[in-house]
């Protein structure tokens, strides 16, 4: 059996204003704690918008298979510097939660509904893994959809406010894409999801 | 391709009986021991206790760096497994490919912690060792690993995943030998993060109780090894068990709290008997995720009770972080193992400090004493902050 690769979205903190915008538009109570988080429901849902899935997704045929690098380092300095400054008065509950690298796939699932497997896997550079996961778990049947990528420290040094970029990609049952009449980038298999 | 998986080796390390052996420790926690006491905070200054269950320095190596101590626990814990599944060293395997899954939710924190109070920077925040990855990637290194090597961060359900998706590799024909498992130490992160929450305990940990009232942090390491059918054999190895199901579905709800009446989780318990192919009758124990927090017990006997119905009754529930507290990363690993030891032993662990009866959680949670049980099919049951849910299936060869 093979994947269908049906949306892509790669996209950086610096272009994901218009993408957050258009997010308010749908969602009018959304608050953020963290432009990583903004970055990944951004992302999630430009990639849905390519996939021409619409949502809420309301059901778990969608599962998360993301990777992330030293990222989410950040988010754990930045809430332990402020413990450290302040004491315990310092922590603050609503940060803690995104020290756990789910905690950004998991806003994703609840802001859209995808009620799959959700899993994170941190990595240090390449995800190609995440990705061949992603494809075996579609081609064994453990998942109908998945949305699988990767969140990544970028060299932010020209331009900071782009240091976080996330690549994506919507993959699927051959079976499901062409029954929904998805527009199919290509097919992946195990053997060549290297070169997406 | 699609293979059985099973588990021939099991490691543990956690407070209670620390690096004795998983002998030891099963017989600490079918006596009712318990390793939560009052502690203070790893690093930090304060005057402040917490209800926690630590290692006491003296079980560890004398001048052991706190910043050693992650990677210490989880070599002893993925030691002790190998060594059980006489794997002879985990290196010169040349003729089989062995992959090793570690789930975590904080990777080595106490490095990163004390970086940052000797007043490291912004620039030092990509070390390596910090890394969420490096522990996988470092043990695999080191042993020579060809398989598939992967860190997994799904909050509490961290080292029920690790397993699970492991299980998955094995199935698959990428690996024929997986070590998988979690580790997680106590930090002064976690333990400042959910006191901001106000969900630790001051009084003890009662799962299921009407008097709950929060959970204690812990710490621990646990691996197992796991084996394709053909490999085990060759080998001639002792089997604990067999992995019959895994499933791991979110809740889409809440980022902290789990859904109020356990659609998540109920949901991965049918998938997981569904992968599994038994019916739900077949299970003889389910290990609880059983934290003790008013929230969680509710929403997993509601779960249960929605995909067991009037069967959920019947079955024995308990929680192992009424004596271990919660070792995050680690938990759903150290669950795994008790599940394979109820089977083997015919024993089931009691939920330690359950007096008064919260008449919504109402099913039989093994209060106070072990129990003789003959276990076939255990389930081990892991929730999680963003709305994680996982199930494993475990069963007698």
């Amino acid at each position: 059996m093979k994947a269908a690769l049906t949306g892509i979205c790669r996209i950086d903190t610096a272009g994901m204003k218009t993408a957050v915008s258009s997010l308010h538009s749908h969602f009018k109570d959304l608050r953020f704690v963290h432009e990583l988080e903004q970055l990944v429901i951004a992302g999630v849902c430009k990639l849905l918008d390519d996939s021409g899935i619409s949502y809420p997704i309301g059901n778990d045929d969608i599962c998360l298979y993301i990777g992330i690098d030293d990222a989410i380092e950040e988010i754990k300095s930045e809430y332990f510097r402020a413990v450290l400054d302040q004491g315990l008065i310092g922590a603050s509950p609503l940060l803690f939660p995104f020290t756990s690298p789910n905690a950004l796939t998991a806003r994703a699932s609840i802001v859209f509904d995808i009620r799959g497997e959700s899993i994170v896997f941190p990595l240090k550079d390449l995800y190609g893994n995440v990705i061949k996961y992603s494809v075996e778990s579609i081609c064994q049947g453990f998942s109908e959809m998945a949305i699988t990528g990767a969140i990544l420290l970028k060299d932010g040094l020209h331009d900071p406010s782009a240091k976080y970029r996330m690549d994506l990609y919507f993959l699927e049952n051959e079976r499901t894409a062409l029954k929904r009449d998805a527009r199919i980038y290509r097919y992946i298999d195990v053997s060549n999801h290297e070169g997406i | 391709m699609s293979r059985n998986v099973y588990i021939t080796g099991v490691g543990i390390v956690t407070p209670l009986n620390p690096f004795s052996g998983v002998k030891e420790f099963w017989n600490a926690l079918c006596s009712g021991k318990n390793a939560i006491r009052r502690m203070k905070l790893p690093l930090l200054k304060s005057d402040r206790e917490w209800l926690m269950a630590g290692f006491d320095n003296s079980s560890l190596p004398e001048k052991l760096p706190v910043e050693d101590k992650f990677g210490y626990i989880a070599e002893e814990a993925l030691k002790m497994a190998v060594l059980d599944a006489r794997l002879d060293g985990i290196d010169n395997r040349e003729e089989t490919k062995t992959g090793i899954f570690i789930g975590t939710v904080l990777g080595n924190i106490l490095c990163k912690e004390k970086r940052l109070m000797e007043g490291g920077n912004r620039s030092d925040d990509n070390i390596k060792e910090e890394s969420l990855s490096y522990i996988a990637s470092h043990i695999a290194s080191r042993y020579g690993l060809t398989g598939p090597v992967f860190t997994v961060s799904t909050a509490c359900a961290s080292g029920t995943d690790a397993v699970g998706i492991a299980a998955r590799q094995i199935k698959a024909g990428n690996a024929d030998i997986m070590i998988a498992g979690g580790v997680e130490t106590l930090s002064d992160l976690a333990i400042s993060g959910f006191n901001s929450l106000q969900a630790i305990t001051e009084d003890r940990v009662r799962p299921f109780d009407r008097r709950r009232s929060g959970l204690a942090p812990g710490e621990g390491a646990a691996f197992v090894v796991l084996e394709s059918g053909e490999s085990a054999s060759k080998r001639g190895v002792e089997v604990y068990g067999r992995v019959l199901g895994y499933s791991s579905k979110s809740d889409a709800n809440h980022l902290t709290g789990p859904h109020r009446e356990g659609r998540g989780l109920a949901c991965a318990i049918r998938q997981a008997l569904s992968e599994a192919k038994i019916h739900h009758d077949e299970i003889d124990y389910i290990n609880a995720h059983g934290t003790g927090t008013v929230y969680n017990d509710l929403m997993e006997t509601k779960a249960m009770k929605g995909a067991f119905g009037e069967g959920a009754y019947g079955i024995p529930v308990s929680s192992t972080k009424s004596m271990l507290g919660h070792s995050f990363g680690a938990a759903g690993s150290i669950e795994v193992i008790c599940c394979l030891l109820s089977i083997k032993t015919g024993l089931i662990h009691p939920t330690l400090n359950l007096e008064e009866k919260d008449p919504e959680c109402d099913l039989d949670y093994v209060p106070a004493k072990a129990r003789n049980h003959a276990v076939n099919t255990a389930m081990s049951l892991s929730a999680g902050f963003g709305g994680q849910n996982s199930v494993i299936i475990l069963g007698r060869v």
